[in-house]
């Protein structure tokens, strides 16, 4: 049931989320092919708009996804739609949590979007933006890769997982806030509150899980190439101190733990305390 | 005698101070066609909600087929409210593979046939559809679940008299023998002649619940005995 709740949930979204990115991969390679194709090295009005465009709709992306992804949990499960959506022969776990799933997927796509967004800009623009500074960045690049290539995976794949657990983390908060201003006090101009709830819930949460992230050092470092673990808190301090980006496996349990805390008052409210309209 | 396919056992639910619902109590057998009766506001719908599964803050227990509103319960029972609860964007061939997904007992071949009975686009998207179309639409995925229990909220209400006995038409042909249907209006004149019992809920508790041949034992029609009941006191 939880897959066809995920496969309804992708349809559902998708066509909205769907279309904004066929929109930026089409301008992405619009602008990457109006950039091999010319003759000159001036840059076309094509690149110009492309990257205009494409830098627009990419920083929008963030927040298109959070009022989409808002909207659409409004919608189906405290709107009519709830009619539907509750009355379906599935546990209201997996309805959570489907939606939390194919959220913090947007969310993800999001990002990956922008990031390829930023790399097309970087290649048409490297010669106006980057001039001389293109040389430091390739030998920044250089240094990068005599770093060892499996220890680069694990971190990648680690940093991976660290942002999809703070994305889950920062959508099931807001689907938190959007419970509880679905309740009977709240639950007249539930939209409003929604937006109200927001700031100091997610502070108070986002806080809280900074503090027990703060007092746990479980963190890899890149020392001498290699990944190293770090579980001193003054090593910690002092590799940081030089400059040294640490992976932090701890958070990655801190938001997951704190995450699921989150998820299980969502479920209680909506089971308990909510009733559709 | 049967198991009962709904027991409802002192049932109470209050929205803040008003109390809608002050302990009600009755039982559905199995294959009875069951009105459930009373003005606006006397509390019909969040019983339905309740037996259903989209209130849980009630007091009292519901058990529909001997279980408590659940995952098994949503399954036994074919739901149809008051509300328009499809997505916009949805078309009637979405919406029926929708219910397919998740309904074991929903049958296909059978939405299609009433898909084309009530000349339906399967393609339309529901939100350029008419109110009437809408409705079609979700009657037609109702009664093509072959379901235990049939709750059905409001379904004659905003329609004119034409559509009314088409609707009920529907009901009347496409509901699985031997299985039950609870029908919430007040419009009584046009479900009497199908109805088997009929519950009566006035200001929260219940006011009667009786078999309709009883009332016409009584030379009564259920039409008089609603009056009797909700009478306006001087």
């Amino acid at each position: 049931m939880m897959l066809k709740l995920l496969k309804n949930d992708f349809i559902a979204t998708g066509r909205i989320m769907g279309v904004i990115y066929v929109i930026v991969a089409g301008i992405s390679a619009g602008t990457l092919i109006s950039h091999y194709m010319k003759s000159g090295e001036d840059m076309t009005v094509v690149e110009a708009m492309g990257i205009a465009l494409l830098l627009v709709v990419s920083l929008c992306l963030f927040v298109l996804t959070v009022v989409f992804v808002l909207s659409d949990f409004q919608k189906s499960l405290y709107g009519e739609q709830g009619y539907l959506t509750f009355t379906l022969p599935v546990k209201s776990w997996m309805i959570l949590a489907s939606k939390v799933i194919v959220a913090t997927v947007w969310f993800v796509v999001a990002l990956a979007a922008l990031l390829a967004s930023l790399w097309v800009t970087v290649v048409v623009l490297k010669e106006e933006i980057l001039g001389e500074n293109y040389d430091l960045i390739m030998g920044m690049i250089n240094q990068i890769s005599t770093v060892n290539v499996a220890s680069m995976a694990v971190s990648a794949v680690i940093r991976i997982i660290l942002y999809f657990v703070q994305f889950a983390f920062f959508t099931i908060t807001v689907f938190f806030t959007s419970t509880v201003a679905n309740t009977r006090h709240f639950q007249k101009k539930n939209i409003f509150w929604t937006i109200v709830l927001f700031v100091p819930i997610a502070g108070v949460v986002t806080k809280f899980a900074e503090f027990i992230d703060s007092k746990i050092v479980f963190s890899l470092f890149f020392i001498e190439g290699k990944l190293s673990l770090v579980t001193d808190n003054l090593e910690y301090m002092r590799l940081q101190a030089n400059g040294n980006s640490p992976v932090d496996i701890a958070s990655i349990f801190v938001y997951l733990i704190l995450g699921a805390g989150v998820f299980f008052a969502t479920h209680y409210i909506m089971s308990k305390k909510v009733n559709i309209r | 005698m049967a198991k009962p396919i709904l027991e409802i056992k002192n049932l109470k639910k209050s929205y803040g101070s008003h109390q809608v619902l002050r302990g009600v109590s009755y039982n559905i057998e199995p294959g009875k066609i069951v009105g459930l009766l009373g003005p606006n506001g006397c509390g019909k719908t969040s019983m339905i909600k309740s037996i259903v599964g989209l209130i849980n803050d009630y007091e009292g227990e519901i058990l529909v087929n001997g279980e408590k509103p659940g995952v098994n319960s949503k399954n036994d029972i074919a739901y149809l409210p008051e509300k328009n609860y499809l997505p916009a964007w949805m078309t009637p061939k979405a919406a029926i593979n929708y219910m397919a997904d998740f309904y074991k007992n929903f049958n296909k071949d059978k939405a299609y046939e009433l898909l084309r009975t009530f000349d339906l686009d399967e393609k339309q998207k529901i939100k350029t559809m008419s109110k009437g179309q809408q409705e079609k639409v979700q009657l037609l995925l109702v009664m093509s679940r072959e379901a235990k229990l049939y709750i059905l909220d409001e379904p004659l209400g905003g329609v004119d008299p034409v559509a009314r006995d088409f609707i009920m038409e529907t009901i009347m042909k496409n509901h699985l023998a031997n299985s039950t249907i609870l029908l919430s209006t007040h419009l009584i004149y046009d479900i009497e002649g199908i109805l088997d019992r009929v519950v009566m809920i006035k200001n929260g508790v219940l006011a009667a619940n009786t078999d309709v041949t009883t009332i016409r034992n009584h030379n009564m029609t259920v039409e008089a005995l609603f009056k009797e009941v909700f009478r306006y006191d001087a």
